[in-house]
């Protein structure tokens, strides 16, 4: 060993890159011949063999991926505010509905009240033109939306009870909204009374529907036998008032000779 | 002799970029040029022949397959002795072999290594009395003392490159060089004495 005697030599040695312990080049062999082998053969199979091609993967640029939660964030908080405001205004709607209904209600005098219903069914199948002379109001105004006609009719009842009043002076210029204004002469009420109409005329509807399916035409064959099958029960009554009508809706039907008694007086 | 580029042929980081090209006479070269230094940096840490053939591979291995990715933005030995030492620490860390620092050193004179075996015998049977005596005073030596040692000594690193093989600062690598040349010394020392008595 070359001994540092002191740090001054220990700087002069690091500085010009000299070894402390020249001693130690020689003191160990170098590796074995096999492992010499292994490391250049491996080196050269390395090189030599064909680059295995990586799979390819599509990577989208890095800055895309921030972009991508944000717009998912947005548009999941868009749908959820948009539900909720659907909710908010189904919900007001039906609300404003039964105000409204409970509105109408509240003005219909009680014995007229279920009379009134059936002029607001009939609106449907009439055309607005023969929902103007039910109305007081002069006949222009039958010529406003169906919704002031509807409004209008579910004021017919009571205006009906009441002595017919004094048409108004025809407006001095023509125009709509004094028109509308004389259908309803409050928009707000005349709005909600448009909804509680619309809600009744969907109901009127719904029982016409069913009407027409309980009064469906049977076919004669079967209304025949349960005729007889009253006959044979025992209800000659039923079973004659049933055959009577079945007459009156078939009168060139033959009837079965077992029934053509029930006909004797 | 440097090329049109400015850097020489046979230069150790001309020949790493001539074998990432696919050169094998340039990996021979190479191969040729570091595999006794680093086998003895190796061995040194180790005491271990077959151990240190087994770091030795792993190193060159390591460094075969990192070809491609080689810049020479420093010395080839930074970039061969960084593979090896961070091989023989992953060596130290799956083997549960933990390396004594300075500061649980410097209350007890237990060999760094509590899992190395003595050296071999036949080795022992070859070397001289200095050599004996070399090889326990750097035995005895604080892990990175001795590291910075063995990367002064026989890889021929400076105190700049040491501390970006080691992760440290320079005055960090520099105060251990320091400290384990010291220690060396005195070891000499006491044989020298002991010879005159």
């Amino acid at each position: 060993m070359t001994p540092t005697g002191h740090d001054d030599e220990f700087e002069l040695r690091l500085r010009r890159g000299e070894r402390f312990v020249p001693q130690f080049d020689a003191d160990l062999d170098g590796p074995d011949d096999a492992v010499d082998r292994a490391v250049l053969a491996r080196a050269r199979a390395t090189v030599l063999q064909p680059p295995v091609a990586e799979p390819r993967y599509h990577r989208a640029p890095r800055w895309t991926l921030p972009l991508a939660l944000a717009a998912t964030v947005l548009l999941s908080f868009t749908l959820v505010m948009q539900m909720d405001s659907r909710d908010v205004i189904a919900q007001r709607t039906a609300e404003r509905a039964d105000d409204a209904t409970r509105a109408a209600d509240a003005e219909l005098p009680a014995g007229v009240a279920e009379p009134a219903m059936q002029p607001e069914a009939e609106v449907l199948v009439q055309p607005p033109a023969e929902a103007a002379p039910m109305a007081s109001a002069p006949a222009p105004v039958a010529s406003t939306s169906v919704a002031a006609a509807t409004a209008g009719a579910a004021d017919t009842a009571p205006r009906a009870a009441q002595p017919p009043a004094p048409a108004p002076p025809p407006p001095p210029v023509a125009s709509e909204a004094p028109l509308v204004d004389a259908a309803a002469p409050a928009p707000a009420p005349a709005s909600a009374k448009s909804l509680a109409a619309g809600a009744m005329r969907r109901e009127a509807m719904d029982e016409r529907m069913m009407a027409r399916a309980a009064d469906a035409p049977e076919p004669p064959e079967a209304w025949l036998a349960r005729i007889e099958a009253l006959r044979a029960g025992g209800d000659l009554a039923a079973a004659r008032r049933e055959l009577e009508a079945f007459r009156r809706q078939h009168p060139d039907t033959e009837l079965p000779a077992a029934l053509r008694p029930l006909l004797e007086p | 002799m440097p090329d049109g580029d400015g850097q020489d042929p046979d230069s150790d980081e001309a020949l790493m970029l001539a074998y990432a090209a696919g050169s094998l006479p340039a990996f021979d070269r190479l191969y040729a040029r570091h595999r006794q230094p680093l086998f003895r940096y190796l061995m040194r840490h180790t005491r271990q022949r077959e151990l240190a053939h087994d770091l030795f591979q792993e190193a060159w291995g390591k460094l075969v397959d990192a070809r491609l990715r080689y810049e020479p933005r420093a010395r080839f030995q930074t970039f061969l002795y960084t593979i090896a030492h961070h091989c023989f620490i992953d060596h130290c860390r799956r083997s549960a072999v933990r390396p004594v620092t300075s500061a649980t050193q410097a209350d007890g004179s237990e060999t760094d290594w509590q899992g190395a075996a003595e050296d071999d015998p036949a080795h022992q049977a070859h070397a001289g009395e200095i050599k004996l005596r070399l090889r326990a005073a750097l035995d005895a030596l604080p892990a990175d003392q001795r590291d910075a040692f063995l990367l002064h000594e026989e890889a021929g690193l400076t105190l700049e490159e040491i501390a970006e093989v080691t992760g440290v600062g320079r005055e960090t690598v520099k105060s251990r060089l320091r400290y384990a040349v010291a220690k060396l010394r005195d070891a000499m020392q006491t044989l020298r004495e002991d010879s005159a008595s």
